[in-house]
């Protein structure tokens, strides 16, 4: 992230949500992002998904800035490269485990049939593989997380995007969501997580970035992360 | 976004809101079958007007007529319908069959009642002709008979026969009272009276020399000629019957008319009987017969011989303009089926765009109904949508989402409403047959459901449905998917 700013109107008010931030994520690293409400962690987060776009500056994933791409080409990047994990789950109500985690696939190529045992497999993998046909009513607050987990996961993708993943579990499942990630990210997969916990950011992160009004106000390695990546 | 995903997901969006749903079908079904029973109507009749051209070969019939009369017409300029003109159509390119309408009155009496009907003579020929093709009950007459009728459902009215199977082999005596030009010159020189004799005896020979004594009574003479003429010719007339049996009843639809099928129909053989071509009695047909102009053509002595028109059935792959063109020609008026199926068919056109435009105005108030249904749903979905773009959905997915619903509830709407439709105008189509045929009414099909209508249907509802959702689906695809994810 290079000098990204996202600035808007409310009312008269000019608000810096983001202001000049610097940033670089490297591959295989997992990055805890802290800091006080309205610091900037999630509108740093929709930059990153390409759910938002930069007022300034540039995001280079890979090569190329995120702010160039067109409104298509910015959902090929979240269909394909993407996953985003949210506080709430944000699992779709009405639809099975098995299908929030298909639907992910629906703006793939991936034929229906590869979908679903795709699906299959990774909530397999994630233990819910006796919670397939359940809808999100039925299943705990961590099994939903672990359904998101699963939907963000199940394309495969290059980075994934964390929103205070914890934040409306208890401890013990808060641990065990934690313990899934920290298990990703030792399996190679890139991850940017918001919390405001510190000894779970200390405790999952390899890496702790704090913000406040906007700005980057500390940036720390806590252990070693994987290899050099060009995010 | 493949089509097939597209479709489970808006289904299972459905699912999550029924009695909305149900509720919205409901509306586009009750516009759709207002609409397709408007259409069906027009078509049922349309089918019925079409089916019936073509069954009695009508498209291929002109009925032909004299010009008419102008003050300053000679006698030899007049062109009349004769037996010479008959000759003359019927040798014309095309022409297949010619027959004149010739009717005369008799009287009938049947096992209850007698009536007084116009019976008309028709060449076998004819009968064999797609128009006698379709018989309500019965068969056409045969060649070698000349004791056989066939009828008219009027006249089963007018005997107070209810069905037409009931009047086959029913015998009726048939009798007129013909007039002879030989009973009024008779009746000239009948002298029984002693009249003749009194006034030559009151004649002074001896005056005759005088103009004008001798045109007075010579004009006297020449009246009471006149007098005794038609008296004679009117009121002693000859009494003819016979005993016929009814051996069919024509379609009811080509009675009357242009075609002017009489209630009873007898082939030439058996109506020579009761018109040999003199008259029959009735003083408006005589009236008619010299105002034709026919009694002023020099040698034509028979007044009958005028037709008032004259039936030309044409072959079927021949073309009929060409055909009427050379019958205008020759001076005649024409009338063409093939004309009136094409009024009829312009007619049914309009009658159809109005219709539609009544069933429209019911497709808009459910299409009112779609728009309320979606912009609840995009409300109710917000994060939805946010969800799905976080995913990787774009901005054409989401509106197709919302398309496809609004789509899904034209498509499933129509094709009840169809069917819907379809059971409705067939219940109101069957209580309508059954008054009309306990009335003795001809009925038919009233409504129809060709394939061009369902296809219409359901591409007008599929067409508003997709239209009533273009703004909530457009809507739906501007949601910020960032507030979209914040929504509670």
């Amino acid at each position: 992230m290079i000098d990204v700013c996202r600035h808007y109107q409310r009312g008269p008010q000019l608000v810096k949500a983001v202001n000049q931030v610097n940033l670089t994520f490297k591959r295989g690293e997992l990055t805890a992002l802290v800091g006080t409400s309205g610091a900037g962690k999630s509108t740093l987060l929709n930059l990153l998904a390409g759910l938002d776009r930069p007022s300034a500056g540039q995001i280079i994933f890979e090569g190329t800035d995120l702010a160039s791409l067109s409104r298509r080409q910015l959902a090929r990047y979240r269909a394909e490269r993407v996953g985003i994990i949210f506080q709430t789950f944000n699992l779709i109500p009405h639809l099975t485990a098995l299908r929030n985690v298909e639907l992910a696939l629906y703006f793939d190529d991936m034929t229906p049939v590869k979908r679903h045992s795709r699906a299959i497999e990774i909530l397999s993998q994630l233990g819910l593989s006796d919670r397939l046909d359940h809808k999100p009513a039925d299943l705990s607050g961590g099994e939903q997380q672990r359904v998101a987990i699963a939907r963000a996961l199940v394309k495969n993708p290059d980075l994934i995007l964390a929103d205070e993943p914890t934040g409306n579990l208890d401890r013990d499942n808060a641990a065990a969501i934690s313990d899934i990630l920290k298990e990703l990210n030792r399996g190679g997969l890139t991850i940017i997580m918001i919390t405001h916990a510190p000894e779970l950011a200390r405790r999952t992160a390899n890496r702790l970035v704090r913000m406040d009004y906007g700005g980057i106000v500390g940036d720390e390695i806590i252990a070693a992360s994987g290899e050099e990546s060009g995010l | 976004m493949r089509f097939r995903d597209l479709i489970s997901l808006t289904f299972e969006d459905m699912r999550q809101m029924k009695l909305r749903s149900v509720l919205t079908i409901s509306g586009v079904v009750i516009a759709i079958a207002t609409f397709t029973a408007m259409l069906s109507f027009g078509a049922g009749n349309m089918e019925y007007v079409s089916d019936l051209f073509d069954r009695l070969g009508l498209i291929s019939t002109l009925v032909v007529y004299p010009p008419q009369t102008e003050a300053g017409d000679t006698p030899d300029s007049v062109v009349v319908l004769n037996d010479a003109a008959i000759m003359r159509l019927s040798e014309l390119p095309g022409v297949f069959l010619v027959y004149p309408y010739d009717a005369f009155e008799v009287t009938v009496t049947g096992p209850d009642t007698t009536v007084l009907e116009d019976a008309q003579t028709l060449p076998l020929n004819i009968l064999e002709t797609k128009l006698f093709s379709q018989m309500d009950a019965g068969r056409i007459i045969l060649p070698d008979s000349l004791n056989e009728v066939m009828v008219t459902s009027r006249f089963l009215k007018n005997m107070g026969i209810k069905y037409p199977d009931s009047a086959l082999g029913v015998p009726l005596v048939i009798s007129t009272r013909l007039a002879r030009i030989d009973s009024g010159l008779v009746n000239i020189f009948d002298d029984s009276d002693g009249s003749i004799n009194n006034r030559l005896d009151k004649i002074r020979v001896d005056s005759l020399r005088r103009p004008v004594y001798l045109r007075r009574i010579v004009m006297t003479e020449v009246k009471s000629a006149m007098s005794r003429f038609l008296d004679g010719y009117m009121n002693q007339r000859e009494l003819v019957q016979d005993t016929f049996t009814i051996v069919g009843v024509v379609n009811s639809s080509i009675e009357g008319g242009r075609l002017k099928i009489q209630p009873i129909i007898m082939p030439p053989l058996a109506a020579a009987r009761f018109n040999p071509g003199g008259f029959d009695g009735n003083p408006m047909r005589l009236i008619t017969t010299l105002q034709s102009g026919m009694a002023l053509v020099p040698g034509n002595d028979e007044i009958t011989a005028a037709y008032p028109q004259v039936t030309l059935i044409l072959d079927e792959d021949f073309s009929m303009q060409e055909v009427k063109d050379s019958v205008e020609a020759c001076g005649y008026r024409v009338f063409s089926f093939a004309d009136k199926f094409k009024e009829i068919q312009e007619f049914m056109i309009y009658y159809q765009l109005a219709m539609s435009i009544i069933g429209l105005i019911a497709l808009v108030v459910a299409s009112l109904g779609i728009i309320n249904t979606m912009i609840m749903a995009i409300i109710e979905r917000t994060r939805q949508i946010g969800i799905l773009i976080s995913l990787g959905a774009d901005q054409s997915d989401i509106r197709k989402i919302f398309l496809m619903q609004s789509a899904l509830i034209g498509l499933i709407g129509s094709i009840a409403g169809i069917i819907v439709g379809w059971i409705g105008t067939g219940i109101i189509g069957a209580i309508v047959k059954m008054i009309l045929k306990n009335r003795g009414h001809e009925y038919f099909d009233f409504f129809a459901f060709p394939l061009w209508l369902i296809a219409a249907a359901i591409a007008v509802g599929m067409v508003i449905a997709l239209l009533a959702g273009w703004y909530p689906s457009a809507r739906a695809a501007r949601i910020d998917p960032i507030q979209a994810l914040r929504n509670e």
